[in-house]
């Protein structure tokens, strides 16, 4: 995208933001106690701030017609990925899934499998060190947490065996 | 004397040592790595701070910033690869030293004037922010409305030359400051119906996200970092003479970090290239910059080491961070339940006043660690990074889950890092959004109190002496902002 796409798109999505944002705050009730701004008063203040702003920005785009912008989109950095976005959402998606797997199978398992996934994800290859690092890093991890900052972790499935 | 005495007092305790130590010594790691900014490696840190004591805690991050501006010097010199923004400028000279066989030298010259650096830094700390903040304790809700009103003008200068986009960033920070209990009336906001929504969204997790798990997600798809030779450099500090010659460009350093400290959104990046430059104007050796000139490596080391005490300034005086690390460090006060501010000094001296100590400590922990550290630090630079990003974000989820047992605030963080990197595809700046964030409350609280004080009267803004001479500063701060950054596109146009 170049400057001018850029600024198109941020103006719309915070045009859409700060409209949702000014719908919500008023479906919130006041309350009896409320002062003379209102529960309300502020939030919608600031969501029709961040809606001049994002239609501003929206029309010194269209007024600022820049002919000779060139995307940048093909522009690909040596060795980097050719997909760094797909590559980004990936690597959320793995995160998530630890999220969704820690109570499951628990914080230790849930860690080690996620720091081998994600340095494999990464490019990192070769199973046994892979393994080393998922063996090593899901107990460091708990007894670190557990035992040193008293901070106990979820245990999941084997909770029975390790307690809670 | 008393506050002499309590900073004195924390030069010997042992957790304030340990915790100097530690943060310096996972700073320098942290600055080390490209990619891994002084607010990135504190951000890390942050989680880990909630069981401990505020003091304590408190030094362990200010130190990691410490640590991290020498840290990032190391690849810059080495591999030409800054660790840090701010260590930009040191890579011109640094390296070009290093390619003639003095990289020991140029990290021996970094390290010292780093030092020199903090110190200055530290006592410009502790001779401005008491007097600015004894200043501040006379304001009434409607100068504090007026002080969050000025922290929000300086987003002009953090909007890196779009006051719109600024602003759009600093409303979406506001917008997130609102979610949970209304400061007046106790009833929820945008919740949604989650009880885990109902205490509002953290700063700690905003900054977690905006910060480490942002740059994980951008640093996934970018090439490998530059790797080093592996670790034979040996580190030479500077002889009397070299000493002598360093003065100069060191003093400059140290005059334009207090400037540029100082001022929110400076930091120590500007600061840093315009030491150089200026340690270049005033050398007798003009022409040796740029070809390996050991005055071009003393001056942005010394800049950017001030930097780090004095963007403390206006957080503790006013409570308004002016800097990534600022906002982080304040962070760190929120979770303790402190916040920075005028009437810091009067509920926790022994917090600011051990601070100050820890910091003298992390100069001197700096100094002692730097003469030993590089070895590992290249060995650690020379890590593949899938590993590092790996072990990064394991750390990030274990810390998060620390703070409140919550599975829900890793989530959370997930999301706002997703945030995070759509902000950066759409060129708004991080820091006016964490600048909303933690200035919300007090806006939205005060401006409230004010009201009901006053019946409702708007005036009560204007008639109170500190808030007007506050209101008027902010305006004069956002015109002149407005007017620099259109001369600057005139000038660029042109």
């Amino acid at each position: 995208m170049n400057a001018q796409q850029t600024d198109r798109l941020t103006g719309a999505l915070g045009l859409l933001v700060s409209s949702v944002y000014v719908y919500q705050a008023g479906l919130i009730e006041d309350s009896l106690l409320a002062d003379a701004v209102g529960v309300t008063g502020v939030p919608i203040a600031i969501g029709y701030l961040m809606a001049v702003s994002s239609v501003s920005l929206l029309v010194k785009s269209f007024l600022k017609n820049d002919v000779t912008a060139k995307t940048d989109e093909e522009e690909v950095e040596p060795g980097g990925s050719e997909h760094p976005h797909w590559k980004a959402l990936g690597l959320l998606a793995l995160l998530a899934l630890f999220v969704a797997l820690v109570p499951v199978v628990g914080f230790i398992v849930a860690i080690g499998l996620a720091v081998a996934v994600i340095a494999h994800f990464g490019g990192a290859r070769g199973f046994k060190t892979l393994m080393w690092c998922a063996l090593l890093t899901g107990p460091a991890i708990w007894l670190s947490f557990d035992y040193a900052l008293e901070i106990h972790l979820p245990t999941g499935m084997w909770s029975q065996w390790i307690g809670k | 004397m008393d506050s002499f005495l309590l900073a004195l007092s924390n030069l010997t305790s042992g957790w304030v040592i340990l915790s100097a130590f530690a943060g310096v010594l996972w700073g320098i790691f942290g600055g080390a790595l490209p990619g891994i900014s002084p607010s990135i490696a504190m951000a890390l840190l942050l989680p880990f701070t909630v069981g401990m004591e505020a003091t304590n805690a408190l030094v362990l991050l200010a130190s990691v910033y410490v640590g991290a501006e020498y840290g990032g010097s190391i690849p810059a010199i080495l591999i030409r690869t800054p660790g840090t923004n701010s260590a930009s400028a040191t890579v011109i000279d640094g390296n070009e030293m290093a390619k003639r066989g003095q990289a020991g030298e140029a990290l021996g010259i970094s390290l010292m004037s780093g030092l020199y650096g903090g110190l200055f830094g530290l006592v410009i700390l502790v001779l401005c922010t008491e007097s600015l903040a004894k200043v501040a304790l006379a304001f009434t809700p409607a100068a504090y409305f007026s002080l969050g009103i000025l922290g929000l003008s300086v987003i002009a200068g953090l909007s890196g030359g779009s006051l719109l986009r600024g602003l759009i960033a600093a409303c979406m920070g506001l917008m997130i400051s609102f979610i949970g209990s209304d400061p007046v009336s106790g009833v929820q906001r945008f919740t949604f119906g989650s009880e885990d929504l109902l205490d509002g969204v953290k700063p700690i997790l905003v900054m977690v996200g905006l910060f480490a798990v942002t740059e994980m997600l951008v640093q996934i798809g970018e090439p490998p970092w530059a790797r080093g030779s592996g670790g034979s450099t040996r580190l030479k500090l500077p002889d009397w003479a070299m000493s002598k010659r360093l003065f100069k460009p060191q003093a400059i350093g140290a005059v334009i970090g207090s400037i540029e400290g100082v001022t929110p959104g400076a930091g120590g990046t500007v600061a840093a290239f315009m030491a150089y430059t200026e340690a270049k104007r005033w050398s007798k050796h003009p022409e040796e910059f740029g070809k390996g000139s050991p005055e071009g490596v003393a001056a942005p080391e010394s800049a950017n080491n001030v930097v780090t005490a004095t963007a403390l300034v206006p957080l503790l005086s006013l409570g308004i961070p002016g800097s990534n690390s600022a906002a982080i460090l304040l962070g760190g006060f929120l979770i303790h339940g402190l916040q920075p501010g005028p009437m810091l000094f009067q509920k926790a001296p022994e917090v600011v006043y051990g601070l100050y100590g820890g910091l003298f400590i992390a100069n001197i922990a700096m100094l002692l660690i730097g003469l030993v550290i590089l070895t590992p630090c290249m060995w650690l630079v020379n890590r593949p990074k899938p590993y590092l990003i790996a072990f990064i974000l394991a750390l990030v989820m274990a810390g998060v889950f620390a703070i409140h047992q919550s599975l829900f605030d890793c989530g959370l963080v997930l999301v706002i890092g997703l945030l995070g990197y759509v902000m950066r595809l759409l060129n708004l700046p991080v820091l006016p959004m964490v600048l909303g964030m933690v200035l919300g409350y007090m806006v939205e609280s005060n401006y409230r109190r004010s009201l009901l004080i006053s019946g409702g009267d708007h005036s009560i803004f204007v008639t109170d002496t500190v808030s007007s001479i506050l209101l008027g500063l902010a305006v004069v701060l956002s015109a002149y902002t407005l007017w620099k950054e259109i001369s600057d596109r005139r000038k660029s146009a042109s």
